[in-house]
């Protein structure tokens, strides 16, 4: 109830991002199902964010005749679900580490090391990427769709209606900012 | 260095730039000529660089990191100590690791010095840790499991410490899968759910009664083996409550940050002093999570600390709002049933067992499980005492604003409109267009400000209704938006079952949208098929087959669905059709509507069946009994390989299997269909379904018919009940089932106890329809036997001859069975009133009608001929 009385005063101060963070709301649902799908992906352990994007999309369009036609406005968001989903999840690791009492954070680590790298990792990729929102959207909507939600740079280029080029380029800078943020 | 804000979006830029310089000097003479702000950053730039030149091998970024599953407590660290197969531990050998926790590991183990071979679950605390606490904590576990023998927890059969000072706990080894797990792998429906529920909670009872709390129940310590036997595990923490101390040891308070905290309650959270009301809040998180998929707090963030403050102050949400599309598939169900069938009692329950302080829950897994099974046979459950119904309400009242809000949001934002207003950046609409969508969302945001509804809750529903009452007025510049928003809306209050409106929204939408020549959009035919769908749903036939034509030919225009929603729309048309009795046509329309549904979607397709299905009460009702029959058999043969084909539907289906033996006048082959049938209903849709009383009234009717009428009024008066019960419910059923029970009655003889339920039927059908109708005047024939049964014969006589003239103006001139069946009630009222001559002129009419109707050899002409 809290945060949709925030989320309210916001929209009433017109503030910018508010109805992108009522979105948010809507991401449980998503996150439950890549949770689910990992505990039954039998110590795989990867996160089949792509086959999730496919059942987001039948979601929406299920929901009967909101079909969303419009799949660049679709694949939009759904490239923000995935980053959110896969946030929250190595969020969610790390805290489970973090908050399992004092006595416990040197003795039973419940997650290995090398799982805790990657998830701060992961955070700091969405630092970055957060920083860069304002600055340069269409990058930022590359990487969610390219590593977030994998997706091909061919996909991604005809689902946004940009040139491969573009995309690419994109890319490619997207890399070396993340590779430069990354190496401290 | 760390880069941060500006010097990434720098950065960027300069990338965009550099990358088109090939490497060397001109690449150096560009990183010379930085401009004095960015040349801190000259040398990242070009190591980048380089790195994008030798790019041919870089991966970085193609894939995300992997996890390992969460619910598996993955191993830890090597400080704990490690034990290795084939390791000797007592009298134990290793073979394998089989779970590990925060305090101990478990492993497959097998007696070395006995004969029999016995493998158990070994269980070794981890001593490394504070080995003073452990040990007392142990052999704590030890005394109070031993204690405990019953089928449905695990057995201690020894414990000890090793030679080298390892403790160890030989438990019963239990080759299962966690509760929720095995549920979801198996796809049990909730029915089933709630019965293995119910062997956890006899357990849970039997150990409280042995004053031993668990302290730790999750699902993952209850355990379904492959036999379907439960077990629960893992009494780790249990303390005996004999020793009366409400002070918690040092003990326990290590032992509290050793647990999950998802299952933990608030006095657990809180550290205070644990009794059986503990667990039972833990039973609760259970049961939630058993029924929704999901557990009971949604947080902010995934932290242990925003748990454990939702755990202390946030109340629950309540369960049947948390059902998602998947959950509900899970359960071999739909999102709408499902939530159906929890909401009110079962809502009710899990939220007392939920309740934030202890003396507010269940006191006992008994009390929790007797309410389940009241349920269960929909009987009224304790919890809805005045406080916790009280508290009840609020919860449901608070959350619905705020899950009514963010659906009708939601709606509003992923149509067309909303996305392009979320980014806007990227909208090919124009930027004029979606500022006023926004300005007219905010606008009816701010009027449900909580401030200014002070002590009253507003609902989804009024905020819905002053938001579009604005809507024409800020949108009017826009009539595009404002089409697809009314559509959006229309969406919502159909769903909400608020036919009205949503007509009233969707013939907004279609002018609007025809208008700005949207003709061809899906909003548009959306639009249609609400508006044809209300129409139906509020019974304007007359209205309902031209909106149905005119979605099909919309849907021709529109190349891509137009199969889909042509079955759709004739499907609606045969509907239609037989609810106004022109029942070829029907027929016809079905048989149309179930070719195109098989050439564009296949037989095994919840087109075709839905079609099929929806065609069967046209065969029932045109009296083509073998056609009926062999369309239910063939959908029931088919609808459980369709996925999607909803357990209602098909449960449905059998009863109107159970229907045509009826009709055929074989009562035992009905009555066994449907003594098979109804505890299904009961279990999956509730005794309370609609479908269900009707079900429940045709085997009652049976009953009598084979003159079994104790049974008959038994199962009559428990199906009134429910029919009253549902507040919700349709007062028409109701008001059947008043007739259906004094029907009965009157065949057992209890004449003056069936006229009030009589009156009550008629006056509902008196008062619905203005003209008579087959119903109304059935009803007062009933009213009219039971005054003459009960001694009343001039008032009995008044009402059936008020029914004869009515008989008159129903179809065939007053020529029917059912109005013969008058004639006979009137011929035998005469005759014990002594009027002879009225009498055999009522029985000679009744006598030629049924040979004229029926025929002369038919049960009823016979029997008229045999006399009265």
């Amino acid at each position: 109830m809290g945060e949709l009385t925030q989320l309210l005063q916001a929209l009433r101060a017109g503030e910018k991002d508010a109805l992108g963070r009522l979105f948010t709301l809507t991401y449980n649902q998503l996150r439950d199902i890549a949770h689910q799908r990992l505990r039954n992906s039998q110590g795989d352990g990867s996160l089949n964010t792509t086959a999730l994007v496919h059942e987001c999309y039948l979601r929406f369009t299920r929901i009967g005749s909101l079909s969303l036609e419009d799949r660049t406005h679709f694949m939009g968001y759904a490239g923000r679900v995935m980053r959110s989903v896969v946030i929250d999840f190595a969020r969610e690791r790390l805290s489970q580490r973090r908050g399992a009492g004092a006595l416990f954070v040197t003795l039973a680590t419940d997650i290995p090391g090398e799982e805790s790298a990657s998830a701060e990792r992961l955070l700091r990729i969405d630092s970055v990427l957060q920083q860069l929102a304002e600055s340069e959207p269409r990058l930022v909507q590359v990487v969610e769709l390219k590593y977030f939600a994998g997706l091909t740079l061919e996909e991604i280029s005809q689902f946004l209606g940009i040139a491969p080029r573009t995309v690419q380029r994109d890319w490619d800078r997207a890399r070396l900012l993340l590779l430069a943020a990354l190496d401290t | 260095m760390s880069l941060e804000g500006e010097d990434l979006a720098a950065l960027a830029r300069l990338l965009d730039e550099a990358l088109d310089l090939p490497a060397g000097a001109a690449r150096e003479a560009w990183l010379a000529g930085l401009s004095p702000i960015h040349t801190h950053l000259r040398q990242v730039l070009r190591g980048l660089l380089a790195r994008h030149d030798a790019r041919g091998g870089d991966d970085s970024f193609n894939t995300l990191p992997k996890f390992q599953p969460l619910s598996a407590e993955t191993p830890a660290s090597g400080l704990q100590p490690e034990f290795v197969a084939g390791e000797v531990i007592g009298p134990y050998r290793l073979i394998r690791e089989i779970g590990r926790g925060g305090m101990s590991v478990v492993w497959l183990a097998m007696r070395t010095d006995e004969q029999l071979k016995r493998s158990v679950a070994l269980k070794l605390p981890l001593v490394a840790l504070n080995r003073g606490r452990l040990e007392s904590h142990f052999a704590r576990e030890r005394d109070i499991l031993s204690a405990l023998t019953h089928p449905q927890i695990a057995r201690l059969y020894d414990a000890g410490i090793s030679a080298e000072g390892q403790p160890y706990l030989a438990m019963e080894f239990i080759e299962g899968t966690p509760l929720i797990e095995h549920c979801d792998r198996l796809r049990l429906d909730f029915g089933a759910r709630l019965e293995l529920f119910e062997q956890v909670l006899r357990a849970v009872q039997y150990a409280h009664s042995h004053l031993v709390v668990h302290r730790d129940l999750k699902p993952s310590n209850i355990l379904v083996t492959a036999q379907h036997h439960l077990a629960l595990l893992d009494f780790g923490i249990a303390k005996l409550l004999s020793d009366g101390n409400a002070k918690e040891t040092a003990l326990t308070v290590f032992g509290g940050r050793a647990l999950t905290p998802d299952y933990a309650s608030p006095e657990q959270i809180a550290g205070e002093a644990l009794g059986t009301p503990s667990d039972i809040y833990s039973l609760g998180v259970i049961l939630y999570e058993l029924v929704t998929g999901v557990r009971p707090y949604r947080l902010k963030h995934n932290s242990r600390g925003a748990l454990e403050e939702a755990i202390l102050d946030v109340d629950p949400v309540v369960p049947s709002r948390m059902i998602s599309a998947m959950s509900a598939r899970l359960r071999s169900s739909s999102q709408r049933q499902l939530s159906r069938a929890l909401r009110g009692d079962l809502d009710t329950i899990v939220l007392k067992a939920l309740a934030k302080r202890p003396e507010d829950r269940y006191p006992t897994a008994d009390a929790l499980l007797q309410d389940l099974e009241r349920y269960s046979r929909g009987e009224p459950i304790q919890a809805r005492s005045a406080g916790s119904w009280y508290r009840a309400r609020k919860f449901l009242a608070r959350n619905k604003l705020a899950v009514g809000l963010v659906a009708a949001l939601f709606v509003a934002l992923v149509s067309g409109a909303g996305v392009a207003l979320w980014e806007a950046h990227a909208a090919r609409l124009e930027a004029r267009r979606a500022e006023s969508v926004k300005k007219f969302l905010v606008g009816v945001f701010s009027q449900s400000d909580p401030e200014h509804a002070r002590g009253k809750n507003i609902t989804a529903g009024e905020i819905l209704e002053r938001g579009a009452a604005r809507l024409d007025h800020d949108l009017r510049d826009e009539p595009e938006v404002l089409g697809e928003l009314h559509g959006a809306i229309a969406d919502i209050y159909t769903s909400l079952g608020s036919n009205i409106d949503g007509l009233a929204h969707a013939e907004r939408a279609i002018t609007l949208l025809e208008k700005t020549g949207r003709q061809r959009s899906p909003e548009y035919l959306n639009a249609l098929w609400q508006r044809a769908q209300a129409l139906e749903e509020e019974e304007k036939w007359a209205d309902s087959a031209p909106a149905w034509e005119q979605l099909r030919r919309a849907a021709h225009r529109v190349a891509a669905r137009d199969g889909e929603w042509d079955a759709i729309a004739l499907r609606g048309l045969a509907w239609g059709a037989t609810q106004q009795g022109r029942l070829e046509d029907a027929r016809q329309l079905y048989g149309q509507a179930m070719d195109i549904a098989l050439r564009v979607a296949g037989e095994r397709s919840v087109l075709y069946l839905q079609t099929l299905g929806s065609s069967i009460q046209a065969d029932l009702d045109l009296g083509l009994l073998p056609q009926a029959e062999a369309a239910a058999r063939k959908l029931i043969s088919m609808s459980p390989s369709v996925p999607g084909y909803v357990l209602t539907d098909r449960l449905v289906t059998r009863y109107q299997l159970a229907v045509i033996a009826f009709r055929q006048r074989k009562y035992q082959e009905s009555i066994d269909v449907l003594e098979r049938l109804l505890p299904e209903m009961d279990e999956h849709i509730g005794p309370r379904h609609d479908r269900t009383i009707k079900a429940r009234g045709l085997l009652a009717q049976e009953l009598a018919e084979v003159g079994n009428f104790d049974r008959a009024l038994a199962e009559e008066q428990a199906n009134l009940e429910s029919a009253r019960s549902d507040s919700s419910g349709d007062a028409e059923q109701l008001a059947l089932q008043e007739l259906t029970f004094a029907k009965i009655l009157k065949g057992a003889g209890r004449f003056e106890q069936g006229i009030p339920h009589a009156r009550k039927g008629v006056a509902y059908f008196d008062d619905k329809y203005a003209t008579p109708t087959f119903l109304r005047e059935r009803g007062r024939w009933i009213l009219g036997d039971l005054l003459v049964g009960a001694g009343r014969v001039d008032e009995g006589i008044e009402t059936l001859e008020r029914t004869l003239q009515n008989q008159r103006a129903l179809g065939g001139g007053g020529q029917s069975a059912a109005a013969a069946d008058v004639l006979m009630s009137l011929g035998r009222a005469y005759r014990i009133k002594g009027d002879a001559s009225l009498a055999s002129r009522n029985i000679e009419a009744a006598c030629r009608m049924y040979d004229a109707i029926l025929g002369p050899g038919s049960e009823p002409a016979v029997r008229c001929h045999a006399g009265p």
